[in-house]
């Protein structure tokens, strides 16, 4: 056991350095120069000359390498040019704000699918399957910032019902006390219950938006599962002894049915923490999605590597911990077989 | 009727006239056409038949376990008198593992992967039962003893995946057997066993029925397994019992053309056979498209061709000393 | 100087398998390993039926297959025709493989399900590359009217025939390149019975028309007396008893192929009664790490107390002409069942 955990942790590390490398490689494959576009259009050479010595673009590459890595596991992250911020306040700031909102956005993905899922299969009738048909389409086909929009126009502006795309919080409410940075927690924290409401209400329909194509493409894995155990042999056997068609779905069906949507949920959520620049647009949402975008059309590279190295920690924390908890929960992969 | 009663077998299951459907895209398939039977308590039965019969939909259909698009069309079941046919399901919960259990084909996936097969056990007593949790588990590791699993109170936490196939299917056993029901379907229960686990598993089988006093219909197309454990036989072809008999009769002589060529098509290292295997030409029909007449027409060695077998449906004859029914034009001809 | 259970002028034999191993790590255990096949030697004759018998856990599917080297065996050789398969080159290998071919036991897996028939039983011709694509048809269509198949049906795809037939289609797609030696790893298992016969019966057929040799792996005692010339019983990955036909069912020597034999049912209520059964206890359990003594002692009703059983591995010694068997007491444990049923 102990060695699949070590034969884990080494391959998510090499994951992590090769994402890094290959972020590393490809920002400096890009034509232009990082400096000019600083100094400006009408720069002398040896203003840009300055710069790039600032900026350590001089030294050759596995320097600048080497830099960037340990700069990453001491803190240091780089100047965000762009921003006119260090890379750590710029991430300090707009990080939270998307996890928070991809986690959120993950959360209800999933509660509406098991739902969904659950009402199908439990009562077997060929109109559910054609409305999770016709769900599936619309969710995977639909552009989350056009459902986005929609849904703004909808419930925002004609019904009232959500406040308007002003970002996290409303302007006359102030964010509490930083302890996790995620408003909602924060806000429980400290007890204050107004402005966890005032967070939750703006987080509704951003997250809904992003959570659209996940809650699809979920609710039809999870379906497709629920209906192959279902007609297992020992769902059957299960009935026999006398359980009711709840009973049996509920304490034999789902736990099996769940195991394997745990995978793809887990890359779900890595994916979701990771941002989305449109529907950050959209709501005018304070994520690292934009900031990101911008990075990359002004070559600041230390934004960029740090992105794709924190992304890429993400994947592999949540995969890991998906892999752990199969472990965990799946006596198969837990006690092998012996006999 | 009533007046008879005192003479009657006490049957544990009488079974009239049942119909189960499938309304499937391609049609309706008729896997159970109007099907009668009885047992006796404590007797043991035999239902022999291949794929297509209709034997296990005529289990799940006692056992009120038919899902859709099948649905029982008609007919009656009645369980220690009572007609269950008609029961709800709720109503069915309470006999199911209680009156009338299941012991189900295939052990390796007959049983949860991720609960453990003390939970399993428990579950079926506790559902019928008002033991608490450690008595049901005392109960429970009684029941594995009862069926041979060796450490049984150490094995009680081991999951499924943990026990081999023998021993999978005899805590199937225990779990059928553990609220002492009146009868126990066993639908193909060692199919997929090697010989000698197959032994061992029947030789408990027998053993805790024995002590119980359990009936069982044992569903299954190994004609030696029947000939072991069964008192009476039947054999049933594209959804209908095509004759019935106590066990002894069948294999000594058979009235159905099809059960005769069901025993001829088999080994027997007790007769010394060299030569090719008389067989039965052709597969089962389709029950969805019946032609009239009997369904075993095309395939009989005695009716193939023959007219009446080929437009008029048999009825049963009852032969012998009325204690076997055969469904063949040529029955009475056959064992006479 | 030959090992035991091979007859003495198996260098003429089809098949000769000369101390065939196979071992399998298990995966994270400090050097554990299974040995699947622990030292199996037998030979079969051309036009010999030989059967494998065995039941889950004894190896002979494993044998069967490194055999055939579809798996590398971890020792030991496979001699067809008087050729090492050990020794050759992959090319050589290649070339060999059209003399010997297997059918495999489900019908529903082992046929691609997106080919059509035609193109299931041409394969193996295309991929020796033997005759252009009008011959090719033709022996695929030859091969099919041989096993009863219609071959206007070649278009269509396994799905559209039942189990029987695609048994049948099976069996075509191994004997389309005219092979020599044909392994059926339970060819019937999975069938109902009464289409068991008719594939039986078809497999004799093919055997005398097309002088093939087979090589018989089956779990179901009853079918092996009946079709089988010799067979060797398995027990762990090593032959515990090997014989005729005759002697192996009428005399057996080891008490595991007597308890075999008595745990088969018969069908005829008559006789069951009056046999007594030998029911084995016990789970069989792999051997990984070393063992000392008979395989078969923790089960076995002769042997279970003794102490030499306990101390020494029996080795695979004739005891009878042409029967063999690894057992200090052979023929101790005597046949539960009168030799043959009085005639009805």
């Amino acid at each position: 056991m102990i060695r699949a955990v070590f034969g884990k942790l080494v391959g998510a590390l090499t994951a992590v350095f090769g994402a890094s490398l290959v972020a590393f490689l490809f920002m400096r494959v890009l034509p232009g120069n990082p400096a000019r576009l600083i100094v400006g259009p009408l720069a002398t050479q040896q203003a840009i000359t300055e710069q790039e010595k600032t900026m350590g673009l001089d030294q050759p590459l596995w320097i600048q390498y080497w830099r960037y890595i340990k700069g990453f596991f001491t803190g240091d992250w780089g100047f965000a040019y762009s921003a006119g911020e260090t890379v750590t306040h710029e991430m300090a700031v707009r990080l939270p704000a998307s996890a928070e909102l991809g986690l959120y956005a993950f959360l209800f993905a999933f509660l509406f699918a098991v739902v969904l899922a659950l009402v199908a299969t439990y009562r077997h009738r060929p109109i559910v399957d054609g409305i999770i048909r016709g769900v599936s389409f619309f969710g995977l086909g639909t552009p989350p910032f056009w459902f986005g929009l929609i849904v703004l126009l909808l419930f925002s502006q004609v019904w009232h019902v959500f406040p308007g795309p002003d970002g996290r919080i409303g302007p006359n409410t102030t964010p509490p006390p930083s302890v996790t940075s995620f408003y909602t927690i924060d806000a429980i924290i400290a007890g204050q219950w107004g402005t966890f409401w005032d967070a939750f209400r703006h987080l509704i329909l951003p997250a809904i938006s992003l959570g659209l194509a996940p809650f699809a493409y979920l609710v039809r894995l999870l379906r497709a599962n629920l209906l192959d155990i279902s007609r297992e042999n020992f769902i059957v056997v299960a009935r026999s002894k006398g359980l009711s068609r709840w009973n049996a779905f509920e304490h034999h069906a789902l736990p099996n049915a769940f195991l394997p949507t745990l995978t793809a949920g887990g890359l779900l959520l890595a994916q979701l923490i990771a941002g989305s620049v449109l529907v950050e647009r959209v709501f005018n949402w304070p994520g690292i999605g934009g900031l990101v975008v911008d990075s990359i059309l002004r070559q600041d590279y230390a934004v960029v590597q740090t992105f794709v190295l924190l992304s890429a920690v993400a994947y592999v924390v949540v995969n890991l911990g998906v892999d752990l908890l199969y472990g965990v929960i799946d006596p198969r992969v837990r006690i092998p077989v012996t006999n | 009727m009533e007046a008879a009663a005192a003479l009657a077998p006490d049957n544990v299951l009488e079974v009239e006239d049942l119909e189960t459907n499938y309304y499937t895209n391609e049609g309706i398939v008729r896997a159970v056409r109007k099907v009668s039977l009885a047992i006796e308590r404590g007797h043991r039965v035999g239902v022999v038949g291949e794929s297509g019969s209709g034997k296990s939909a005529l289990a799940l259909s006692i056992l009120g376990l038919i899902e859709p698009p099948g649905r029982v069309a008609g007919g009656s079941v009645r369980l220690n008198g009572r007609e269950i046919s008609r029961f709800s399901d709720r109503q069915m919960q309470q006999v199911r593992g209680k009156e009338v259990s299941l012991v189900f084909q295939d052990p390796m996936t007959a049983l949860d992967p991720v609960k453990t097969i003390g939970d399993q056990i428990v579950e079926s007593i506790r559902r019928h039962t008002s033991l608490r949790r450690d008595a049901a588990r005392r109960l429970a590791v009684d029941l594995l003893r009862d069926v041979e699993i060796p450490h049984a109170e150490r094995r009680l936490g081991d999951y499924p995946h943990q026990y081999s196939g023998g021993m999978r299917q005899r805590v199937m056993i225990a779990i059928a057997l553990a609220n002492s029901p009146d009868l126990v379907v066993a639908d193909e229960p060692t199919t997929a066993l090697d010989v000698t686990t197959q032994a061992q598993v029947l030789d408990v089988l027998e053993r805790l029925v024995t002590e119980r006093g359990t009936a069982v219909m044992l569903i299954t197309h190994n004609l030696g397994v029947v000939a072991e454990f069964c008192d009476h036989v039947f054999v049933m072809y594209a959804g209908r019992v095509v004759e019935r008999a106590p066990a002894e009769k069948l294999f000594a002589r058979q009235a159905h053309p099809y059960s005769e060529a069901l025993l001829e098509s088999v080994p027997r290292p007790d007769r010394l056979q060299r030569g090719p295997l008389p067989t039965i030409p052709g597969f089962p029909p389709s029950l969805a498209n019946l032609p009239p007449g009997c369904p075993f027409e095309p395939r009989c060695p005695v009716g193939r061709g023959v007219e009446v077998c080929r437009t008029t449906t048999p009825v049963p004859v009852v032969l012998g000393n009325g204690d076997v029914v055969a469904e063949c034009h040529f029955a009475a001809e056959r064992v006479a | 100087m030959t090992a035991a259970g091979v007859r003495p002028d198996a260098e003429e034999a089809l098949l000769w398998v000369d101390q065939m191993e196979k071992t399998f790590s298990l995966r994270g255990s400090h050097g554990e390993v299974i040995r699947a096949v622990d030292g199996v030697s037998f030979d079969v004759r051309r036009g010999e039926t030989f059967g494998l018998v065995g039941e889950s856990g004894c190896g002979k599917s494993t044998l069967a297959r490194c055999i055939l080297r579809l798996i590398k065996p971890s020792g030991g050789r496979a001699i067809v025709d008087g050729i090492d398969l050990v020794a050759l080159s992959p090319a050589e290998l290649r070339q060999m493989r059209r003399r010997m071919q297997i059918v495999f036991q489900d019908p529903y897996a082992s046929l691609d399900p997106r080919m059509t028939v035609r193109g299931i039983v041409e394969e193996p011709l295309v991929i020796h590359g033997i005759g252009d694509r009008a011959e090719r048809t033709e022996r695929a269509a030859d091969m099919l009217r041989l096993v009863g198949i219609p071959p206007e049906q070649m278009r269509r795809k396994p799905h559209e025939f039942s189990g029987g037939q695609r048994q049948r289609i099976g069996v075509a797609r191994a004997l389309v390149l005219h092979p020599e030696l044909v392994v059926l790893d339970e060819p019937i298992s999975a069938l109902d019975v009464s289409i068991q016969a008719q594939v039986l019966n078809l497999l004799r057929d093919l055997q005398q028309r097309l002088n093939l040799t087979y090589l018989f792996i089956i779990h179901d005692l009853s079918v092996a007396e009946y079709f089988c010339d010799r067979l060797a019983v398995l027990y762990l990955g090593t032959v515990v008893e090997l014989g005729d036909r005759e002697s192996l069912f009428r005399r057996p020597l080891h008490p595991y192929t007597v308890s075999l034999l008595s745990a088969v049912p018969i069908p005829d209520p008559a006789s069951e009664r009056r046999r007594t059964r030998i029911v084995l206890r016990g789970e069989v359990t792999p051997i990984a790490g070393e063992r000392q003594g008979c395989r078969f002692k923790p089960r076995c009703p002769v042997g279970r107390d003794r102490e030499i059983c306990g101390r020494e591995e029996p080795p695979l010694v004739e005891h009878a002409p042409g029967q063999w068997a690894a057992c200090h007491f052979p023929g101790e444990l005597a046949p539960a069942q009168p030799a043959e049923a009085p005639a009805a």
